[in-house]
């Protein structure tokens, strides 16, 4: 199990955790759909019809917690782009997801998405080694009431990666699903766990659950997809001012958004999303990054263990999209959320995911490579000790490079060499400056050029075309 | 003439975000026969204007500023009062008129609810429909109060395609020349209000209050 670092103790956890019970116990959350309120009242949630409240018992709520699987396998297109949704699994990032604009980091120019920047994101994330999820985003060049299922088509046609299924209603969702379907094969395969898809099932801070996001549930539990549960919830806004406090509103919804999930499909795989957001109350704007977040963020991670459930966060920027300040958010938050033991993480998302950013992935994908190799450490034994070999060369040649100790290890002994750093003097530098961005656009080049994802086989691609045409003509 | 100590006890409640302090000075000044009007420009407006002005340096936070807009509008609402009842008659002229509401199908108005909060620091006079409010509702109640802009805020792409229908259901209507429109939320941009014929957009609280006064000061 590789390391990680905890900064709360056992015992402000368990007080978060506590208050999280009490708050689903006696708030509860307002929900109005009929069938789910049936559900819950049959699973032991009480149900207040009047106030249109549901109150879990900790004894349900724990329960339900329980059902979710502490582990469990997110699927690819095929087997080997698989990745290990886990509290321990390895770090894996997740795209930009829901993002409206392209904004070039290199060029510094803005553009509002298009289904060729999604393809475009699609082979980026195929490419790059440490991307596990891929996520939905949101084209300006297709029908405005189907953008969604589009956006899906575009994923789909170019990456083997798994793609987080965002979707804007339970009607849409159908043909998203319909869409998978065709690409993996069956519905019954899907539910086995090969439907290349995650869902989504969201909360509107504080305490409300929609009667379509029950629908949205429904659907993807029918089909087996596990389904992640982001608390974008705004500190100081519909959450409390104080970190604590919007730890306790935010596990109350999480768990009682896994409640629902359990109620609906028993051990049905969930994540805890923290996606929280702060009200800056000096400007009343909305920093999506800041040192405060990033403490809640190690809460969450510790949280989400505490209930034996994959935590998942983010790192996406205030910026703005300017270069060096991503970098910084990039950096910080890729790297402390990683050392926080959190596998899944969000990120490359500009100006609050408003914004993709090819650039940024890319940068993403070197910084989590960089922290890895960090956490990998080395391999201590009385070989690698070198003891004879210092003997040797201390009483020697006194020099490392020639010495066939160093030879024997040379191959082996791992060294990182990032795609996009630079390696040369300063001397030889401003003979020829060439920035990170500039290299990092190089290489995005690269990959577009050159990185191939195999076409999906004709009959999918016009079943899936065939979904998009009775999408549009029924929601359009 | 009110005494100056009392002027600057009222400017110094509201200041403070005192609300009850505030409406009790209020109703005693004019409880004494003394000039409301003189209240309102003297403590009252130079008050606020202050609260505006620290929160602009970062010395007052947002609850604080929406603490003291709301203690401004009550005492506002008992200065107008006696106006009312007074042979004078006239209320106290607002800066502007303006509504506001979250589009339909959006449920998010915590951005909103600052805009109000700010404009209503700044002397504006506005009517906030809340959320998920339809178009028709909009044009209706804009009439009813005469006001002069409207400001609708949407959050999702999928919803702010409502901020173009009001654009066309105002020109159905023969009201686009009657009221100003401004547009904002997360995925509103400049180039969506010109796409759209919206004569404003604001990025921000504080954008917006910019370009009321624009709007305004332009009329």
């Amino acid at each position: 199990m590789r390391p990680y670092y905890e900064m709360y103790s056992q015992e402000e956890i368990e007080m978060i955790y506590d208050a999280a019970l009490e708050i689903l116990a006696d708030v509860g959350l307002e929900m109005t759909h009929p069938r789910a309120l049936e559900m819950l009242e049959g699973a032991g949630a009480r149900v207040d019809r009047k106030s249109n409240r549901v109150y879990f018992p900790t004894e349900l709520t724990e329960k339900c917690l329980a059902m979710a699987p502490e582990e469990f396998t997110c699927s690819g297109r095929t087997e080997e782009f698989d990745y290990t949704a886990g509290m321990y699994a390895d770090a894996r990032i997740r795209t930009a997801s829901g993002a409206i604009d392209r904004f070039d980091l290199y060029r510094n120019t803005t553009a509002r998405l298009t289904c060729a920047d999604i393809a475009e994101q699609a082979l980026v994330a195929d490419a790059l080694p440490n991307v596990g999820c891929v996520g939905s985003l949101t084209p300006s060049d297709s029908p405005r009431q189907t953008y969604d299922i589009y956006s899906l088509r575009s994923l789909l046609e170019n990456t083997r990666k798994n793609i987080w299924v965002l979707t804007s209603s339970s009607k849409n969702l159908f043909y998203q699903l319909k869409m998978l379907e065709a690409v993996c094969g069956s519905k019954e395969t899907m539910r086995l766990g090969r439907n290349q898809g995650a869902g989504i099932f969201c909360v509107i801070s504080p305490l409300t659950i929609t009667d379509d996001e029950i629908e949205r549930a429904m659907l993807y539990a029918d089909y087996g997809l596990p389904v992640k549960v982001p608390i974008t919830t705004l500190m100081g806004g519909n959450a409390p001012y104080t970190m604590a406090g919007i730890l306790a509103q935010a596990t109350a919804e999480f768990m009682g958004c896994t409640v629902i999930l359990q109620t609906i499909k028993p051990g049905i795989p969930v994540w805890y999303y923290g996606l929280f957001q702060s009200l800056d109350m000096a400007t009343g704007g909305v920093q999506y990054t800041s040192a405060e977040l990033q403490a809640t963020f190690a809460a969450v991670a510790q949280l989400a263990r505490r209930c034996k459930i994959p935590p998942t966060t983010t790192c996406t920027t205030s910026s703005g999209c300017e270069a060096q300040q991503t970098i910084f958010n990039l950096a910080q938050g890729t790297m402390f959320n990683t050392l926080l033991g959190v596998a899944e993480q969000g990120g490359s998302g500009l100006d609050g995911n408003n914004a993709y950013s090819p650039h940024a992935l890319i940068l993403q994908d070197e910084i989590m490579s960089y922290t890895k190799r960090i956490l990998r450490s080395c391999e201590i034994s009385p070989e690698t000790l070198a003891v004879n070999a210092i003997a040797e060369v201390a009483t020697g040649k006194k020099e490392y490079v020639s010495a066939p100790h160093t030879l024997k290890h040379l191959r082996s002994e791992e060294r990182l060499r990032s795609k996009v750093f630079s390696y040369v003097s300063a001397q030889r530098w401003f003979e020829n400056p060439t920035t990170l961005m500039q290299k990092t656009d190089d290489y995005l080049t690269q990959i577009k050029s050159g990185h191939e994802v195999p076409p999906l086989d004709d009959h999918v691609l016009k079943e899936i075309d065939d979904i998009v045409k009775a999408a549009d003509k029924e929601l359009t | 003439m009110i005494e100056a100590q009392i002027l600057e006890k009222a400017k110094k409640l509201l200041v403070e975000q005192d609300k009850e302090g505030v409406e009790a000075i209020a109703r005693q000044i004019i409880a004494s026969g003394h000039d409301p009007l003189e209240l309102m420009d003297k403590a009252l407006i130079p008050g606020i204007t202050e609260v505006g002005d620290h929160f602009g340096r970062g010395v007052m936070f947002l609850p604080e500023l929406m603490q003291a807009a709301d203690a401004m509008k009550s005492a506002t609402d008992i200065v107008n009062d006696a106006l009312t009842n007074t042979d004078n008659g006239k209320k106290q002229g607002k800066k502007g008129k303006i509504l506001i509401a979250t589009v339909k199908g959006d449920v998010h108005d915590i951005g909103k609810c600052i805009v109000v909060s700010l404009m209503r620091a700044n002397g504006f006079e506005v009517f906030d429909l809340g959320r998920d409010v339809d178009t028709d509702t909009i044009i209706e109640k804009a009439v009813e109060h005469d006001v002069d802009i409207i400001g609708t805020s949407a959050l999702l792409t999928t919803t702010m395609s409502q901020q173009k229908i009001l654009e066309e259901a105002l020109k159905s209507a023969g009201l686009r020349d009657r009221f100003a429109t401004m547009v904002g939320g997360a995925p509103c941009t400049p180039r969506w209000a010109a796409r759209i014929g919206a004569d404003a957009y604001a990025e921000d609280a504080q954008d917006g209050i910019r370009r009321v006064k624009e709007i305004i000061n332009g009329k």
